[in-house]
């Protein structure tokens, strides 16, 4: 049982890794069209890739601060809001990114035909 | 909405100030988006538990804030390893003598045992814990030091293979070395048998500093573990490569000699200095001296063979598990 329990937090662990890798990607394709946090939230959770706001804030802020996104705040539902953008320097960024996590995706699609291959 | 602020004034409490009322804010709007969706849904405003339940869904205050803070830490992971091990080392090479000394102390010296009993322990592991905690600061406070200035130092990126050391063979002998060890073993040996024999250290101008002759009881003792030593030595020289039996013998050397030194400190064996024209008070004090610098030495000395010897029992039995796995491979 306690095996068992390992093996679940280890899987979870590594799924994290692995989508923690993908989640810039994400966001950064997401904000090509303007977003508040909240919205950002909800529409990556309803396309399968759900993130913590303790997770996606940081992360916002960090993208921001390094001129990949591009921030307001604005009145909206008469209340303050932050609105994300991807900026010009994020849409370069995020088409170097998207060619890469192609590659990425090619290589391993190789790895796993060869491991069936080699499995079979 | 008191529980909300109350929730969003602990989180700021962690945040750096120029960040409080940017990040606040934007924390605050999250909740609220929720709080409101959740309304939505069920057709009427939350409860006060309901909040409760959305907030405690976000985690501590502490841990909401510390999301947004850049990672600090007094000692990084790439040092925690060396800093771990410094740490590890000053226990082995300074705290636990210390122990093991007062130890040896207390149990082979009445003076000091009387000394230092009752009353006088909480003083004693005072002096302990003061030790620790300067080993642990000093430490602490080294590696801070080199955690803030590794990376202008450019210690991590400008290394070369060829300056790692070359590969360890615990079994191989340096051939110096027995050499160095045969010659002033020898010699040492020579000289510290004459003295144990004539008990006279040194002598002139009617100044003269000698061996309690209860040391004399211990000449053959040390006259063995010198032939013993002696011929280990040159064995070494001729031959340099440890064996299991090498081992054997300098871990049993190791330990009788501690048993001597033992023995010698439970016989109370000091030096006795005599001098015409110094008054018997000095005389008196120099022998004080003398008498607690011996006890202190031999209980380290023999601390210090007794690990030795079983450092020495340990690596004969992994040199035995080697011979054994080199049998095995060339069979």
């Amino acid at each position: 049982m306690r095996q068992g329990t390992e093996n679940g937090a280890l899987l979870e662990n590594l799924r994290l890794e692995l989508r923690r890798g993908c989640l810039v990607l994400a966001v950064l394709a997401e904000l090509r069209n303007e977003q508040y946090g909240y919205t950002l939230r909800k529409g990556l959770a309803e396309r399968g890739l759900a993130v913590d706001e303790g997770t996606l804030y940081p992360l916002l802020r960090r993208l921001e601060s390094q001129g990949l996104l591009a921030s307001e705040w604005r009145e909206e539902d008469k209340r303050n809001k932050r609105f994300y953008k991807i900026s010009r320097d994020g849409k370069l960024v995020l088409k170097q990114l998207l060619t890469e996590w192609q590659g990425i995706g090619a290589s391993l699609e190789e790895i796993l035909k060869e491991s069936r291959n080699g499995s079979s | 909405m008191d529980l909300l602020n109350r929730y969003l004034q602990a989180v700021r409490f962690w945040l750096p100030s120029e960040q409080q009322d940017d990040i606040a804010a934007e924390l605050s709007e999250d909740i609220r988006s929720e709080i409101e969706e959740r309304e939505a849904g069920l057709g009427r405003k939350l409860t006060d538990n309901e909040v409760e339940e959305v907030l405690k869904q976000r985690g501590r205050p502490l841990l909401v804030a510390e999301k947004y803070l850049p990672q600090k830490s007094l000692i990084g992971p790439v040092l925690f390893p060396a800093y771990k091990f410094v740490l590890k080392l000053a226990l082995a090479c300074w705290l636990l003598p210390w122990v093991g000394v007062w130890i040896a102390l207390m149990v082979l010296n009445p003076s000091y045992r009387a000394h230092h009993s009752g009353a006088g322990i909480p003083g004693d592991l005072y002096a302990l814990w003061m030790n620790a905690l300067s080993a642990f600061a000093a430490v602490t406070i080294i590696f801070a030091v080199l955690e803030r200035f590794k990376d202008r130092s450019g210690f991590l990126n400008q290394w070369s293979p060829h300056q790692l050391p070359p590969v360890r063979d615990t079994q191989r002998i340096s051939r110096f070395g027995a050499a160095v060890e045969l010659v002033v073993g020898v010699f040492f040996g020579v000289w510290w048998l004459k003295i144990l024999w004539a008990l006279t250290l040194f002598e002139a101008d009617g100044v003269k500093l000698a061996l309690a002759p209860v040391w004399h009881q211990f000449f053959w003792a040390f006259v063995v573990v010198w032939l013993i030593n002696t011929a280990l030595s040159a064995a070494n020289f001729v031959r340099p490569y440890w064996t299991a039996f090498r081992r054997g013998v300098r871990a049993t050397s190791n330990f009788a000699t501690a048993g001597i030194l033992t023995l010698l400190a439970k016989a109370h064996a000091t030096v006795i200095f005599t001098g015409p024209t110094v008054p018997s008070g000095k005389i008196a004090e120099i022998a004080q001296v003398l008498d607690w610098s011996l006890q202190i030495a031999f209980v380290a000395a023999g601390l210090g063979l007794i690990i030795a010897g079983f450092v020495e029992v340990w690596r004969m039995s992994t040199t035995s598990r080697k011979q054994i796995r080199l049998n095995h491979g060339m069979a």
